[in-house]
């Protein structure tokens, strides 16, 4: 007989992402830039069967039904395909009602501006890294490094050359994942966790392209 | 099956449209979004052919009039409480019966309506009269006046289809007689054995049961267990096994109709709620029934995912939470795939 699973909190604001690297990321960057915790991060606990993505979109519409919700952030990674990611989005929010949703999306994210005529929770999405190009979380934070950094390059190179060999145990598509962990295990503390590398400043909080995201956080939540 | 609703200016329900029930539906949302109210309804509507007891029942149920009126009379016409009149005002919305405001119960599939709308009594002042209109889609509709002073009077008499059994259980649990009078229609059939088996989800030694011709005594209602050598009393066991005979007996005293369980989960452990859903989603389809339950637990709604995601159809299984918006009220559904997100994930859908 399975346990009956944990009553909900109320949580009138959420931001859902795919991982809880994006969760500990984004708590990070929270912290540093002194944002009050007015939204809970939820992760689908289908992340461990590298479901992520999948599992963010069913969410979608049951938690955009919760009663006295009042805003629902989407966090997830563009991946190869960012057109097709952010089609797949929008046709499930457009399902719920939400109209004049952009083609594609904005370089600083989307946030739905109609909900006072519509009644509908207010609704945000971006896509990982930057909502231009293809990519995941690991992306988004390599631009956490500064640009002058010399071990990033170095690490891009000694890649290039695993891969080069054939000795890459790693798909290619997960080559900014290896990326970014290859640069942080040459940190003073190798092998930080992403968050804590924000929280300990090893990664830049004030980073152009972090700036963007925190913004994106503040005109959704606050 | 009661397929859509539509109830408008009844108690709390300015006009609501629920549309697309499932055969076993469960009920929830904040307190006063109307769960109790709409299983109300429900009972009135389908009950329209005996609506002047289905009427009393319920306000009996919410405790709105004390006791069971007798009904006395020529069949036609019946003498009932002088407060009656000013119950049945309540029933408006916003506990007022003016203007062009009736109420109205109907359901499209299929085809039954009921109205309750004011009218003129000249001989008592300060006191409303009102006429219950009932169509079933097929005869004249049947006419009954309830006048102030509590006379009831049948205009035609016109026989309804067919009545469809139905019983509204509320938090509190069936009394004595009532059961009895349920153990009497099943006795010594396959549905006592139903029952038996029901009880089993919570004493594995039951075998039979019996009713005793002591309604006040204790010991009114026998079990006799495995583990015992004498008859044990229901009432010397948990209140859990009370709501389960409860839930059985009236699940099998319905069949082809309609089964209505306000508070359903109360007194039930979470395991035992997991097998009281699959009971009743076994019996609702077996028996032909259409299920309307209300409850506040998570618990209850995690349990009817549990069982409803073992069903090889479930879609005979749905949510719907009322949504209170200002002044209306809206139902919001969740299907079988969306619940089971729901709970795995711990997403609200209360």
């Amino acid at each position: 007989m399975p346990k009956a699973s944990k009553p909900p909190k109320i949580k009138p604001q959420q931001l859902l992402v795919e991982g809880k690297n994006d969760r500990h990321v984004i708590w990070a960057l929270c912290e540093k830039h002194q944002l009050p915790e007015t939204f809970s991060v939820e992760v689908p606990s289908e992340e461990d069967f590298g479901q992520g993505i999948e599992a963010v979109l069913a969410e979608i519409p049951i938690r955009l039904k919760q009663e006295n919700f009042r805003t629902l952030g989407i966090v997830i990674d563009a991946d190869q395909d960012l057109a097709a990611r952010w089609q797949s989005v929008s046709s499930r929010l457009n399902a719920k009602g939400y109209q004049n949703i952009p083609k594609a999306p904005p370089l600083d994210g989307w946030v739905y501006t109609e909900r006072e005529a519509t009644n509908l929770p207010k609704v945000g999405v971006w896509l990982m890294p930057d909502n231009q190009l293809p990519g995941m979380l690991e992306n988004f934070v390599a631009r956490l490094i500064s640009e002058d950094d010399g071990l990033l390059t170095k690490a891009e190179l000694f890649l290039h050359d695993v891969e080069q060999a054939g000795l890459n145990r790693y798909t290619l598509i997960h080559n900014p994942k290896a990326l970014i962990h290859t640069w942080l295990a040459c940190q003073q503390t190798p092998g930080m966790p992403m968050g804590q590398a924000i929280t300990s400043q090893i990664l830049s909080y004030n980073s152009p392209l972090a700036l963007v995201f925190v913004e994106w956080l503040r005109r959704l939540f606050y | 099956m009661l397929n859509d609703l539509t109830v408008q200016n009844y108690r709390c329900f300015k006009d609501l449209h629920i549309k697309d029930f499932a055969r076993v539906n469960l009920l929830v949302g904040m307190n006063n979004s109307g769960k109790t109210s709409l299983l109300e309804a429900i009972y009135l509507l389908v009950n329209q052919d005996d609506i002047n007891r289905s009427l009393i029942e319920l306000l009996q149920n919410r405790a709105e009039t004390d006791k069971l009126p007798g009904l006395s009379g020529d069949g036609n016409q019946y003498q009932l409480s002088q407060y009656l009149s000013e119950e049945v005002r309540n029933l408006f919305y916003g506990f007022q019966s003016h203007g062009n405001q009736d109420i109205l119960i109907k359901s499209s599939n299929p085809d039954l309506s009921l109205s309750i709308h004011k009218i003129n009594n000249k001989h008592i002042f300060n006191q409303d009269a009102f006429e219950i209109i009932c169509s079933d889609g097929s005869n004249a509709p049947i006419k009954i006046n309830l006048l102030a002073d509590g006379t009831v009077v049948k205009h035609d008499n016109l026989p309804l289809l067919p009545k469809k059994p139905s019983l509204l259980l509320a938090s509190s649990n069936l009394n004595y007689q009532k059961l009895s009078e349920l153990w009497n229609s099943i006795l010594l059939t396959p549905k006592e054995n139903k029952v038996v088996s029901a009880l089993q989800i919570l004493e594995p030694a039951v075998r039979r049961v019996g009713f005793t011709s002591y309604p006040n005594y204790h010991s009114s209602i026998l079990l006799k267990l495995d583990t015992y050598p004498q008859p044990i009393p229901l009432i010397s066991m948990g209140e859990g096994m009370r709501r389960i005979l409860a839930i059985a007996m009236a699940s099998v005293t319905v069949e082809n109709g309609f089964l209505l369980v306000d508070e359903i989960e109360t007194g039930l452990h979470y395991e035992a709620q997991s097998e009281m859903w699959h009971f009743i989603l076994e019996i609702a389809q077996e028996l032909d029934i259409q299920v309307f339950a209300t409850t506040h637990s998570w618990d209850c709604i995690a349990s009817f995912q549990e069982a409803l995601a073992q069903l090889e159809d479930d879609s005979i299984g749905k949510l719907f939470r009322l949504s209170r918006q200002h002044e209306n009220i809206r139902a919001v559904e969740y299907n079988s795939n969306e619940l089971s997100v729901a709970v795995r994930q711990s997403i609200e859908v209360r």
